[in-house]
């Protein structure tokens, strides 16, 4: 069964909305093998125009989840029966991109819509530019509930006090101690929170970032030699770009994982991919939660992730770079009978910076604009005039730019560039920069870069108040 | 018997958690009625302040056709707050204590006071053949189980009671934090190892738990069915350690 893609082409322009939500979901087949006839039955009556009363919002913030660690995206070495629920339920955003693979820098985008230098938390540890509102703080102003459970790292990892939010404390440290205390208290709140309002409900949950400490201590997490015989033949493949360093700039070709040996490597990514489910499970409680009391269908749900994880890629580990691993991230909506089902959007360039703008819209507040979007109209229509290019950040002087075809990397004085063809190449082991073909795209795409930069509204880095301060 | 790198780990992982750890002395029957306490520690603290964050109680009593095991778990929430889940599971007397039934609550409570408003949660479940269905009081969920089926803390029960000796992978579904739903699970024995602890020499039997979500926990049981460590990635319990004053 063929998945539905939503593409920007003129005929899907002219598709009403009406039209999408039936077609989006029933036209062109279930996402999910097996799946096809509930998803598209349950679609088929879900066309119910929205009362004009402004939804509740669920926002379900992952740590370190790459776009392909999920089971409806693909990867076949994890099982996220939860995170798929909510594929088949909504819209799931194949080029969805962290505006910042680190976890403030994103965070910070995801709650204002503005991109980290427009922020002030150009690497963590850094709050956010108080001349920045936060999605709680516009939300709140309009009559909203807004309550936060989970990590924040902006810049307490888990502080009791956020502007903006009323937060629920469940404590810190690893995702496998502190996520079900998050999944527990959400779906409390969920159970025992007062209707009076809508609200808004961030659910920041850790995992799979324990796998950093696989790497942190990998000699003592991972053995040399895995004691367990059952994983024989169970362990997953390593990615073809394994082992490929294209050409990069100094400051991301030093960035190497080394001294695992291939069964090591391989048992790291299993691992990672039972954090991601136990990710799934937490998710699951949530969602159970929403559905058990009746409020799936006065909810936007949200599912997306500050950055992706290595998993040996380009002998990677973690973030920061700007390979696929490391930038791509999930982001799911749905909404029952408001938003299509089922649908696989490959088409458009989306990232971080349109979540706030999305809630905002959907809330009827104003949203931050600049550079983000709504991504409403894809929801709902499919199809919008759209952005071209979109630019994430790394590294403070990295940048990368990504067109439908291509992505560019460019670290400020650094003469190394990258430009990588991903129709052809999309394991990005073949560095063009130097190829005369690709001049011409080389230069387009620094000079979008120069475009996106134009726009931006930037305001001074803030301190990092992780770091002891410096004495005069 | 080979004492290799791999055959120790897990403990190689909590070895730095365990200066001052004296094994616990005095008889134990694993299918009794006793009462173990673990502490717990997170060992991934870049920081290195990897020292206990909470603590673990089990309680196991005889009842009719089986054994009732009561949970008491508490996690610090810095600077002043519990992270509390107590459960009672009414368990069968079969290999691996699969539930009848069970009730749990969990809260955040803070210091010297009552639960946290929205954070105060209680479930109770039935499983009959191949089902579970869990119920909050005014909501209900049903949801499709093996027949053979476990809570992650009766596996601490569980593996007191198995044989010292390889066997055939047990396979279950996992009802991990009581209400999560995780198929596919395997129990197996690894073999003996002997290891000094406090000075002494000890024989700990290693189990391996494997399955869908969840990092592969070690179970380290001493000759007489008594879990002293049990070990998940970052996340450890020690019996009974640190010694109270």
């Amino acid at each position: 069964m063929k998945p539905n893609r939503s593409t920007p082409s003129p005929s899907s322009r002219r598709t009403s909305r009406r039209q999408f939500l039936r077609t989006g979901a029933a036209g062109a087949g279930a996402l999910l093998a097996g799946l096809g006839s509930a998803t598209a039955a349950g679609a088929a009556t879900a066309l119910a125009v929205h009362t004009g009363r402004r939804p509740n919002f669920l926002l379900l913030v992952a740590d370190q989840l790459g776009l392909d660690a999920i089971s409806a995206h693909g990867c076949g070495d994890v099982r996220t029966p939860n995170i798929d629920r909510l594929v088949r339920r909504g819209v799931t955003f194949m080029e969805s991109h962290s505006t910042n693979p680190v976890c403030s820098p994103a965070r910070s985008s995801l709650f204002t819509g503005r991109m980290p230098t427009e922020t002030g938390v150009i690497s963590n540890g850094r709050p956010i530019h108080p001349s920045v509102p936060n999605l709680g703080q516009r939300l709140r102003e309009h009559g909203y509930d807004t309550v936060y459970c989970g990590k924040w790292h902006l810049p307490g990892g888990y502080p009791h006090q956020i502007d903006g939010f009323d937060v629920l404390p469940v404590g810190g440290g690893q995702g496998d101690l502190v996520d079900p205390a998050v999944s527990r208290t959400c779906e409390a709140y969920l159970k025992t929170r007062s209707r009076t309002s809508p609200f808004l409900l961030a659910a920041s949950l850790l995992q799979p970032h324990d796998i950093c400490y696989w790497a942190i201590k990998g000699k003592a997490l991972v053995p040399q030699k895995l004691p367990f015989d059952q994983l024989a033949g169970r362990l997953p493949d390593l990615p073809p770009n394994h082992k490929s360093r294209p050409p990069a700039p100094e400051k991301l070709d030093r960035i190497k994982y080394a001294g695992f040996s291939d069964e090591q490597w391989r048992y790291y990514i299993y691992v990672y991919y039972r954090q991601v489910e136990m990710l799934d499970a937490d998710v699951g409680r949530i969602l159970d939660a929403l559905d058990d009391t009746g409020q799936a269908d006065e909810t936007v749900v949200l599912l997306t992730a500050d950055h992706g994880e290595g998993r040996g890629r380009h002998m990677h580990v973690q973030k920061w770079y700007p390979y696929e691993e490391s930038v791509k991230v999930p982001l799911i909506v749905s909404w029952p009978g408001q938003v299509a089902e089922n649908v696989r959007n490959d088409a458009h360039l989306v990232s971080g910076l349109d979540v706030t703008n999305t809630f905002c819209d959907y809330a009827g507040v104003a949203g931050p604009g600049g550079l983000g979007r709504s991504l409403r109209p894809l929801l709902e229509q499919g199809s919008t005039p759209w952005r071209d290019f979109l630019v994430t950040e790394h590294h403070v002087v990295g940048r990368m730019v990504r067109t439908p075809q291509f992505k560019f990397v460019r670290y400020e004085d650094d003469p190394v560039e990258q430009l990588f063809d991903l129709e052809a190449d999309p394991w990005e082991m073949h560095n063009v920069y130097h190829d005369a073909r690709y001049a011409d795209a080389l230069a387009d795409h620094r000079r979008l870069l120069a475009e996106w930069n134009a726009q931006l509204v930037t305001v001074p880095p803030t301190p990092d108040v992780s770091r002891p301060r410096r004495r005069a | 018997m080979s004492n290799a790198a791999e055959n120790l780990f897990t403990l190689n992982v909590i070895t730095p958690h365990l200066e001052g750890f004296r094994p616990p002395l005095g008889e134990h029957d694993p299918a009794g009625d006793w009462e173990l306490s673990y502490t717990l520690y997170t060992l991934g603290s870049i920081a290195g302040s990897g020292g206990p964050m909470g603590s673990l109680v089990l309680r196991r009593k005889a009842a009719p056709a089986g054994f009732v095991l009561a949970v008491d778990y508490r996690k610090r929430v810095p600077p002043d707050m519990t992270q509390e889940v107590s459960g009672e599971i009414t368990c069968r007397q079969d290999t691996l204590g699969t539930p009848k039934r069970w009730t749990y609550a969990s809260a955040i409570t803070a210091a010297g006071g009552g639960p946290i408003k929205h954070t105060r949660l209680e479930k109770s479940a039935t499983t009959t053949d191949g089902q579970i269905e869990i119920h909050d009081g005014r909501h209900r969920r049903q949801l499709p189980v093996a027949a053979r089926c476990t809570i992650h803390w009766a596996l601490f029960e569980a593996v007191g009671r198995l044989p010292r000796t390889p066997f055939e992978p047990i396979r279950f579904t996992l009802l991990d934090h009581f209400d999560q739903v995780k198929p596919n699970h395997t129990l197996s024995f690894r073999r003996a190892a002997d290891v000094m602890l406090g000075g002494q020499a000890v024989r700990l039997h290693a189990y391996d738990h494997l399955g869908e979500g969840v990092v592969p926990w070690v179970y380290w049981v001493d000759k007489q069915g008594r879990p002293l460590f049990a070990v998940s990635g970052l996340e450890a319990y020690v019996i009974g350690f640190p010694q109270k004053g």
